[in-house]
C-alpha cells in the first residue's frame, strides 16, 4: 500500500497498491495488447492463460497456504474494569501519562527489563512526535 | 501485584494492547520486550506470562517457552493455552513423552481443536523419531 499524502485534516488522499498484483501480472499481457486480441477472437478461442497463473497465486495472496501459528498466537489483553471510557473520544489519564513522559515510568529501583520496555515505549513516542511535527509542517 | 507504583492497570493495559498489536504484526522481539517489562511489574499476571511463553515459542526458544508455560500451569492447572504452548515446546524439543502427558491433560480439559492438532503433531514427531532410529546402525 502506498499513501500519497498524509495530513491532519479529515480528508486522507491515499492510493492503494496490492503488492505483487498488477493487471499485467494477472493477464500476462498489457491491457491494450489484450484488447487487440479480444477483438477478432470468439470467447472460447481465447487461451485461459490468466486462470492457469491465478490458480496458485490467489491462495498465496490470501495467505491460505500459510501454516496456522496456533500455539504462538495470543488473545487480546483483557480490558481492566477501571479503564477510562472511550479512548477515541477523550484521551485517558493513562495514555496522557504514557504520551507525556514514558521515560519517567521507569525508576532506579525498576528491573532492567522494565527499563528496556520504557526505552522502547519512549522510542515509539519520539517517532510519533516526529511524524506529527512533519505532518503539521506539511499542512502549513 | 504491582511492584512499581508509577504504573496502574490502565497504563499497563495500554502497553499490553501495543504489545499484542506488535505480536499480530510479527514483531515478536519488540512485543516480548513490552510483555517482559509488564511481567516484572505484575509478576502474578497470567496473561502476560502466557504471552511471554507464546513469544518465546515464536522466537524458537523452546526451553524458556516451556518454563514460562509451566509457571502458568502451576498457578492455574486449567489454563488451556499454557498446556498447548508447553506441549508444542516439548514437541519442538523432541520430548514426546512429556508432550503426550500435556496432550492427555488437554483431552481432560476437552480442548478438542487443540487435541486434534497436537495429536497430529505428536504422530509426525514419533514417525520422524522412528525413522531416525531405524537409520541408526
Amino acid at each position: 500500500m502506498r499513501i500519497n499524502e498524509l495530513n491532519t485534516s479529515d480528508e486522507l488522499d491515499a492510493a492503494y497498491e496490492i503488492p505483487g498484483v498488477g493487471l499485467e501480472s494477472v493477464t500476462g499481457v498489457g491491457l491494450e495488447e489484450a484488447d487487440e486480441g479480444f477483438r477478432d477472437e470468439s470467447y472460447n478461442q481465447i487461451e485461459p492463460a490468466a486462470d492457469v497463473q491465478m490458480a496458485d497465486e490467489w491462495k498465496e495472496l490470501l495467505g491460505l497456504n500459510q501454516v496456522s501459528q496456533g500455539p504462538t498466537q495470543i488473545d487480546p489483553p483483557p480490558r481492566p474494569f477501571s479503564f477510562e471510557g472511550n479512548m477515541r473520544v477523550s484521551e485517558s489519564g493513562a495514555s496522557r501519562s504514557l504520551r507525556s513522559a514514558p521515560d519517567n515510568m521507569g525508576s532506579a529501583s525498576s528491573s532492567p527489563r522494565v527499563d528496556r520496555m520504557v526505552r522502547l515505549l519512549a522510542s515509539y513516542q519520539r517517532a510519533k512526535n516526529q511524524i506529527r511535527a512533519r505532518a503539521s509542517v506539511g499542512a502549513q | 501485584m504491582n511492584a512499581n507504583p508509577r504504573w496502574n492497570e490502565d497504563s499497563a493495559y495500554l502497553v499490553s494492547e501495543r504489545a499484542y498489536l506488535l505480536h499480530t504484526e510479527g514483531h515478536y522481539r519488540e512485543s516480548l520486550t513490552l510483555f517482559e517489562g509488564l511481567l516484572d511489574i505484575y509478576p502474578d499476571n497470567l496473561y502476560y506470562r502466557d504471552a511471554v511463553s507464546a513469544l518465546y515459542l515464536a522466537l524458537g526458544k523452546f526451553e524458556e517457552a516451556v518454563r514460562q508455560a509451566s509457571l502458568v500451569i502451576d498457578v492455574d492447572p486449567n489454563y488451556i493455552n499454557a498446556f498447548v504452548r508447553r506441549c508444542e515446546g516439548y514437541l519442538r524439543m523432541g520430548m514426546s513423552r512429556e508432550a503426550e502427558q500435556d496432550l492427555e491433560r488437554l483431552r481432560e480439559l476437552e480442548a478438542d481443536g487443540h487435541v486434534r492438532r497436537m495429536e497430529m503433531r505428536l504422530m509426525a514427531l514419533r514417525r520422524t523419531q522412528l525413522a531416525r532410529a531405524s537409520q541408526t546402525p
